[in-house]
């Protein structure tokens, strides 16, 4: 179990990236949402004992890890929003060093993980081809799978999809699911779409703020009947946006669709929608930044 | 367009930390190297020659590294920004792109190196030794600046920026700027140019590619300046014409071709970088999406020490691929192979017209490389290097994964140290490989146990290096930082830098240890203890920063040094505490031993203490500069020497004599502080004062000491020695090797002018008076009427002298008795008469061969390796002495012993009373069995040998004539009769054994070293007869005697040598070049005298060429050959001499049968047809002879009588008359 009291980070350039957050994740998957800029790497990359916080407590299975990072390195697995690797080492030997310095010392035993890895993330052809020489998507797996080695028990994935097209997407989500039934797995993404689909647990950050945490039902259940959408012409959307609290609007098929956050049906022509995440998001931003 | 890519360019450059540190050096750099400044010459140090030889310095030492630091930024900073793709897709052309990065990247290093320029200025208003007129100094450094740097910055930078262009990398640009500079260095050498401390003859034609394309234009402007004196240097400009004006032009033309080169090949294309194994698009596996995997099974890791363990080696193993496999690495690897191999072999095989056959020893070969050039090199690249491998993580952006795993710091830490050591490691294996190779190809014998040493000698200082590099790196902001301090502190370690702001001593220069140099008869065992007890000292601290920098490690960003500083408890445990707390107690023990054997045992004085201190002296006993002393008339002493222990005591009697009119109440003893003194007695006088600081003894006689009285006088002495200063050349007592000298050490009588500064600037600065300047030989004649009796210092000497049971002892005199006690060799030595009071006492563990020649036993005392050259060795001390003994005066003594001696001492050849030092590598190593006979020898590559060993030998055994036989006052010129005679005496010893035409090779060698000598000189020359400086006493005066010989004939010589032996030999009053040039001229024909006084009181060189030859076979089997000459004269000289009369110079004229230097190498056919002394009355003559050969080659003055500044154009093939 994993508890954040009271974290704060200011950066020296002024910008306060953690605000006073509190979190608590119990097992399982759970899913950071926020527009880029909220702070979220700065999160992640605490947590991943790469940064320390000005003020606030990290508790993770009884252990302080601002104290002890180690004991959350011992069970860490972390893939960063960006990163790099040696140039002219193999996929193989690269992994298999990883997993070295995660503390798999036994040699059969890391073999068939780094194999099982490499198949699970479709690079097992390239094995023996040098890292740095691969594209994007395949990076980003190299990363997912050395994020997997060991046993880790919590695993912070940070925009894991980025550069992945849509079918490796959901081979990576499959086998995040997978993992977190005895994993924590902290997934921080601007994607709606992969909080939606996985994260029976999520919150909302921005500017350094958690601004809504909770399970996205219950979370939803606050919004059910609040939502309203109309379709309206693009020289109106000024408009709306000063009368009402237009939390979306998006083009469809050349017209503006508009969603509106409100208790009662604002004006004739608005049709009540069955709030979905993106809404809660929006609605959520909007507020805070409001 | 172009002039705001260059505004941009000049703004991106001087926003960068690398600008004002380069700033910030160049102005001190420049003001600094004003002050290193010798100001006590004729040569003025704000006059033009001395302003630009500071330029070239300036140049050749900083520019490579301030253009490298640059051209990273210039061309590189697109691709490091990753900012490539953005510029390459906007509308700037080819054209623009490149022209304004390189224009940009010269303007800033000419920028920065004008502001060196201005240092200098700073540097020479501060120095108020030297007056400054502002404009004219001004000029006078920006005139060679724009002239010999700026062109050169363009090529260099050119050259950097085709390196950073083409490899997109900037080590690949710092590898290349060390490449540069120390290519550069090694050709400085290599073609002996003047900027280096100790030039050597260099190449003729290397010289001259080397002027055409330096790109600082040095050589050219050493080779304009070759004959200018002091006066032109204070004054006149060099002149953009001639060799320099080409050289200019050809390194202008040079950078254009490659900018345009560049150019050309450069594209705005950029491919995604492919590697060999890229993969196939195609084949990103999606039908496997679907397929059984392996399903995924967590494994425990287990974290502990062998995790840990484990994680060190393969981290480890990446680090050391990254580094090493790298193509940089090889690329190093490579130039330091091409530098080590050129070096060694031209150690093996000297330069210099007296080439002897290659010697492919070890310790030719570890000379060449082994205390310098090794080191440094490691250095700079464990600096570069260092900051590879401390940022590597960050350079690749891969440090999130790695820190974020469980791997101890531990791990990280030290796979990285160990990676770094790799460097040195490797470095060190591949020169002993190469060294040993090449011992193998040329013939010599490897001595593997000294290679392997030199894993401990050089590369335990490089571990030190590496860990304070890396310690820098932990504690740094960023790379660029860390790579800054990291070089500062090395180049501050390995270069006298410290000494300029008063950090002097030793123990603040990290790393550093006194010089080591390898020895085959003593090793390295001169300093070796104090390398040891530094590095001990050295390794301690490192192992300090070895745990801080553990303790630091930066891990993760933005984790600020006071953050891990306050969990650097933790990141140890108590075990690293333990460790720490051991080391600092550790380190503080080991740097106060250093200390008390620096200071301590080895008085260690700063600089500036050594110069309070003779001022000190000088103010408190000046009051006594005319007191009158007693001199020596005999010396007993009992001298214990102990090699293991590197120590001595000994107990003395001296025999005190009153040579004055006056008698003597006081006498003032001044002795050496740096050794013990203890029980210093004069019967018959109590110590007034003993002034422990000065080590200065007054005694006050208790009756006075009349004229011609004796007293006695009895001292004990001792020392411990140390190599923590390095070596003291004259003082030296290791197992195997002792020599203790003994004017260092033992008592002086009266005010000690050695104790004087001598310095004119200092003496004012601390407002001493000015010293008596030295009074022309004639001033001190006519002062001196009694002739220089007075000065002597000839005393009896007898000695019992012990050392350990495995060594023998020598000193002066006959070997009375020799026993052993207590496991201890004694002898008992004692002179049959007086000798000059130049004492020493050696030991040395030696094999001895003698000879008795002419009553005298000569012997040879020698390292057991170095048996194949005695016997050799032995027939030179015999001809020598046979020669001498009938020629000049009989040696007096019953021995005459020479030793074998370390090279480390210094010295080639020493002479003392009746014992003489040649050092191993003088004589002992050379391969002489191509140098039998050189006239029968038929191989002509055999015949380039040149015998040394018995040149130096009868030049040592000379000076028991000619130094210890004749005396020579202590007057301007003295050293002529010591030093010339010896030539003289060396020259007709091989020509006695050799013939004339193997001589002229020395005599080239001699005629080549006096012009090189004059070209370096800084002073006005001197005529012969009042000369000191060594090209002059020595070479001058070889060429001098050896025409003069041919001219009077070589019994009128010697006739005039034994007369003045006769006259003026102890106790007779001494001689001066007067006596010589006087007694030369009684023995010389009426018409010679005035050749006499040409060669000493003229200075004349001339310019001898031969204008046109040609010959015709006339009916009779006989040839005419007609010749025209060409004769200008120089003269120099302050001095009124009479030319010759009726105008006629004489001149050697030969007709050969080939060139002359191919006299003695090739066929013995070669032979010299005709020689005769030609009297030429004209500049210009002509004249017909008759031969009986047909000839090839004439020439003028062939075997070097004359000083002739251009020897090209002496000889010339005749062409035959009747083809034309």
């Amino acid at each position: 179990m994993l508890t954040i009291k009271q974290l704060n980070k200011t950066y020296s350039n002024g910008v306060k990236a953690l605000d006073n957050l509190n979190i608590t994740v119990e097992h399982g998957m759970f899913g950071l949402l926020g527009p880029n800029g909220a702070g979220k790497s700065s999160l992640m990359r605490t947590l991943a004992t790469l940064q320390s916080p000005d003020s606030g407590e990290i508790i993770f299975d009884g252990e302080n890890i601002l104290t002890n990072p180690q004991a959350m390195r011992n069970h860490l697995g972390y893939l960063p929003q960006e990163f790099g690797v040696y140039p002219n080492v193999s996929a193989f030997d690269l992994l298999n060093h990883f997993s070295i310095l995660k503390g798999l010392t036994s040699k059969p035993e890391r073999l068939e993980q780094v194999n099982a890895l490499l198949q699970q993330t479709n690079l097992y052809q390239h094995r023996k081809k040098s890292v740095s020489s691969f594209s994007g998507g395949m990076r980003q797996r190299f990363g997912i799978a050395q994020a997997l080695l060991g046993a880790p028990k919590i695993v912070i994935v940070d925009e894991p999809t980025a550069g992945l097209d849509p079918q490796e997407r959901n081979r990576f989500h499959n086998l995040l699911a997978d993992i977190s039934e005895k994993t924590i797995v902290i997934l921080s993404t601007h994607i709606v779409e992969d909080v939606s689909n996985l994260c029976p647990e999520m919150a909302i950050m921005a500017a350094g703020k958690i601004i809504k945490q909770g399970a996205p039902d219950l979370l939803l259940e606050q919004l059910s009947g609040c939502i309203w959408r109309k379709q309206i012409s693009k020289e109106e959307v000024e408009q709306f946006q000063l009368t009402h609290n237009v939390i979306s609007q998006r083009l469809v098929a050349g017209r503006a669709v508009i969603h509106i956050l409100s208790d009662n049906c604002p004006e004739v022509g608005f049709e009540p929608i069955k709030a979905d995440l993106e809404d809660l998001y929006f609605s959520a931003i909007n507020t805070a930044v409001a | 367009m172009m002039l705001s890519l260059l505004k941009f360019e000049w703004q991106f450059h001087s926003r960068q930390w690398v600008f004002y540190i380069a700033l910030f050096a160049c102005v001190s750099f420049g003001s600094i190297l004003m002050f290193s400044q010798s100001v006590d010459s004729e040569l003025l140090i704000s006059g033009p020659y001395n302003l630009a030889r500071i330029i070239c310095i300036l140049a050749f030492l900083m520019l490579p590294f301030l253009v490298s630091a640059f051209a990273g930024n210039a061309i590189v900073r697109d691709r490091n920004a990753k900012i490539t793709e953005l510029i390459f897709s906007t509308k700037v052309s080819k054209w623009h792109y490149l022209f304004s990065r390189w224009l940009g990247l010269i303007l800033i290093s000419s920028l920065l190196f004008i502001t060196a320029g201005l240092g200098m200025l700073i540097g020479l208003t501060l120095l108020d030794s030297v007056q400054l007129s502002i404009f004219e100094t001004m000029a006078a450094i920006l005139w060679p600046i724009v002239v010999l740097a700026l062109p050169g910055i363009v090529l260099l930078a050119t050259i950097l920026f085709a390196v950073g262009l083409f490899s997109k990398k900037n080590i690949t640009i710092y590898i290349a700027g060390i490449m540069f500079f120390s290519a550069y260095q090694l050709l400085l050498v290599k073609t002996g140019s003047a900027l280096m401390a100790n030039p050597a003859t260099g190449s003729a034609t290397l010289q001259f590619i080397f002027s055409l394309l330096d790109p600082f234009g040095s050589s050219a402007f050493f080779e304009q300046v070759k004959l200018w004196g002091p006066v032109e240097k204070n004054s006149q400009f060099i002149q953009l014409s001639g060799i320099l004006l080409a050289n200019r032009l050809l390194v202008l033309v040079l950078a254009l071709v490659i900018f345009i080169f560049c150019y050309l090949k450069f594209s705005f294309k950029t491919e995604p970088k492919l590697k060999k194994n890229k993969l196939n698009i195609n084949d990103l596996g999606s039908s496997k999406l679907l397929k059984a995997l392996d399903p995924y099974n967590s494994v425990v890791p287990k974290i502990g020490l062998f995790s840990n363990w484990l994680a060190f080696l393969s981290q480890g193993k990446i680090e050391y691929i990254a580094t090493i496999k790298t193509r940089s690495f090889l690329a190093i690897l490579l130039f330091w192979l091409v530098i080590l191999i050129g070096e060694i072999i031209s150690g093996f095989v000297p330069g210099g017209s007296l080439v002897p056959t290659p010697f492919a020893g070890t310790m030719e070969a570890l000379w060449r490389f082994q205390y310098d050039m090794l080191p440094r090199f490691m250095s700079f690249f464990i600096v570069f290097f260092a900051a590879e491998i401390a940022w590597r993580e960050q350079d690749y952006n891969a440090d999130s994964f790695i820190h974020a795993s469980p791997v101890g710091n531990i791990s990280l830490f030290f796979a990285k140290w160990i990676a770094l050591l790799f460097i040195p490691l490797t470095l060190i294996t591949v020169t002993i490989f190469v060294s040993a190779s090449l011992q193998l190809i040329y013939g010599g014998m490897i001595e593997w146990p000294v290679y392997l040493s030199l894993y401990y000698y050089c590369g335990l200082p490089m571990v030190c290096v590496a860990t304070l590099c890396l310690f820098i790196h932990n504690i740094s902001y960023n790379k660029v930082i860390g790579m800054t301090i990291s070089l500062l502190v090395v180049i501050f370690a390995i270069s006298p830098a410290g000494d300029y702001i008063g950090l002097e001593h030793p123990m603040f220069s990290f790393s550093s240890h006194p010089l080591l140099q390898y020895s085959d008869l003593i090793g390295f065992s001169s300093t070796s203890d104090a390398f040891a007890g530094f590095m001990r000292f050295w390794l301690s601290i490192s192992l300090v920063m070895l745990l801080l920098g553990y303790g630091l490690y930066r891990r993760g960003s933005m984790v600020s040094l006071i953050n891990r500083v306050s969990f650097i408890r933790s990141q140890w445990g108590h075990v690293g505490i333990g460790f720490f707390l051991m080391a600092t107690t550790l380190s503080s023990y080991l740097g106060y031993q250093v200390y008390y054997q620096t200071n301590e045992v080895a008085h260690y004085q700063s600089n500036d203490d050594a110069i309070n201190w003779r001022v000190g002296y000088e103010h408190k006993y000046l009051q006594h500069q005319h007191l009158l002393s007693p001199t020596v008339s005999s010396i007993k002493t009992q001298m214990d020497i102990y090699p293991a222990q590197r120590r001595f005591k000994m107990k003395a009697q001296y025999v005190l004599h009153n040579p004055h009119q006056e008698s003597l109440e006081e006498i003032l003893v001044s002795t050496n502080v740096k050794v013990d003194y203890t029980e210093v007695k004069i019967e018959g006088a109590s110590l007034k004062s003993y002034d422990r600081k000065y080590g200065q003894y007054l005694f006050q006689l208790n009756k006075p000491m009349s004229s011609g009285a004796n007293l006695n006088m009895s001292f004990s002495v001792a020392q411990q020695q140390n190599g923590y200063l390095g070596l003291v050349a004259d003082n030296l007592i290791v197992p195997g090797f002792s020599y203790v000298r003994a004017i260092r050490y033992m008592p002086f009588f009266g005010f000690n002018k050695h104790n004087q500064l001598r310095s004119p600037s200092l003496r004012k600065q601390f407002a001493l008076a000015e010293l008596p300047v030295g009074k022309s030989l004639e001033q001190a004649i006519s002062e001196q009427q009694g002739g220089f009796s007075i000065d002597y210092d000839w005393t009896n000497f007898e000695t019992v002298i012990s050392t350990s049971a495995d060594e023998v002892a020598i000193s002066h005199g006959e070997l009375v008795a020799q026993w052993q006690e207590n496991g201890r060799n004694f002898y008992h030595y004692k002179t049959n008469g007086k000798i000059r009071n130049a004492l020493a006492y050696l030991s040395g563990r030696y094999l001895v061969t003698n000879r008795v020649v002419d009553g005298v036993n000569l012997e040879v005392y020698y390292h057991k390796n170095h048996q194949q050259n005695v016997e050799h060795t032995l027939d030179a001390m015999s001809a020598t002495m046979e020669y001498a003994n009938q020629n000049f005066s009989r040696y007096s003594a019953k021995d005459l012993r020479l030793l074998e001696a370390p090279r480390v001492l210094g010295l080639t050849g020493y002479a003392l009373p009746q014992v003489m030092l040649i050092s191993e590598h003088g004589g002992f190593r050379d391969d002489l069995t191509n140098n039998s006979n050189p006239h029968l020898n038929t191989n002509s590559n055999q015949r380039s040998s040149f015998d040394q060993v018995y040149r130096r030998t009868a030049h040592e055994v000379a000076h028991q004539w000619w130094g210890h036989g004749l005396n020579g006052a202590d007057q301007e010129g003295g050293s002529i009769l010591v030093e010339t005679l010896a030539k003289y005496t060396e020259l007709v010893l091989l020509e006695q054994k050799y013939g004339r035409e193997y001589v002229r090779k020395l005599l080239k060698h001699e005629h080549q070293r006096y012009f090189f000598g004059r070209a370096r000189s800084s002073e006005n020359e001197l005529p012969l007869y009042r000369a000191a400086a060594n090209h002059l006493i020595y070479s001058k005066g070889a060429i001098a005697m050896y025409a003069l010989k041919e001219a009077l004939g070589e019994e009128s010589i010697n006739k005039a040598l034994r007369l003045l032996i006769n006259k003026h030999s102890y106790p007779k009053p001494p001689a001066t070049t007067l006596d010589l040039i006087a007694a030369l001229k009684m023995f010389s024909p009426h018409a010679q005298e005035t050749l006499v006084d040409l060669w000493f009181k003229n200075i004349e060189i001339d310019d001898l060429s031969i204008a046109s030859a040609s010959y015709q076979k006339l009916g009779d089997a006989s040839y005419q050959v007609d010749v025209c000459l060409k004769i200008e004269q120089i003269n120099e000289s302050k001095l009124d001499v009479p030319k010759p009369t009726a105008n006629k110079t004489p001149v050697w004229l030969g007709v050969l049968t080939s060139h002359p230097d191919e006299l003695v190498t090739k066929d013995s056919d070669n032979e010299v047809i005709k020689l005769e002394q030609v009297n030429i009355t004209n500049q210009e003559e002509c004249l017909s002879w008759t031969v009986e050969e047909q000839p090839s080659h004439v020439a003028i003055d062939p075997f070097y009588n004359r000083l002739d500044q251009n020897r090209d154009n002496n000889v010339m093939v005749p062409v035959n008359a009747l083809l034309n």
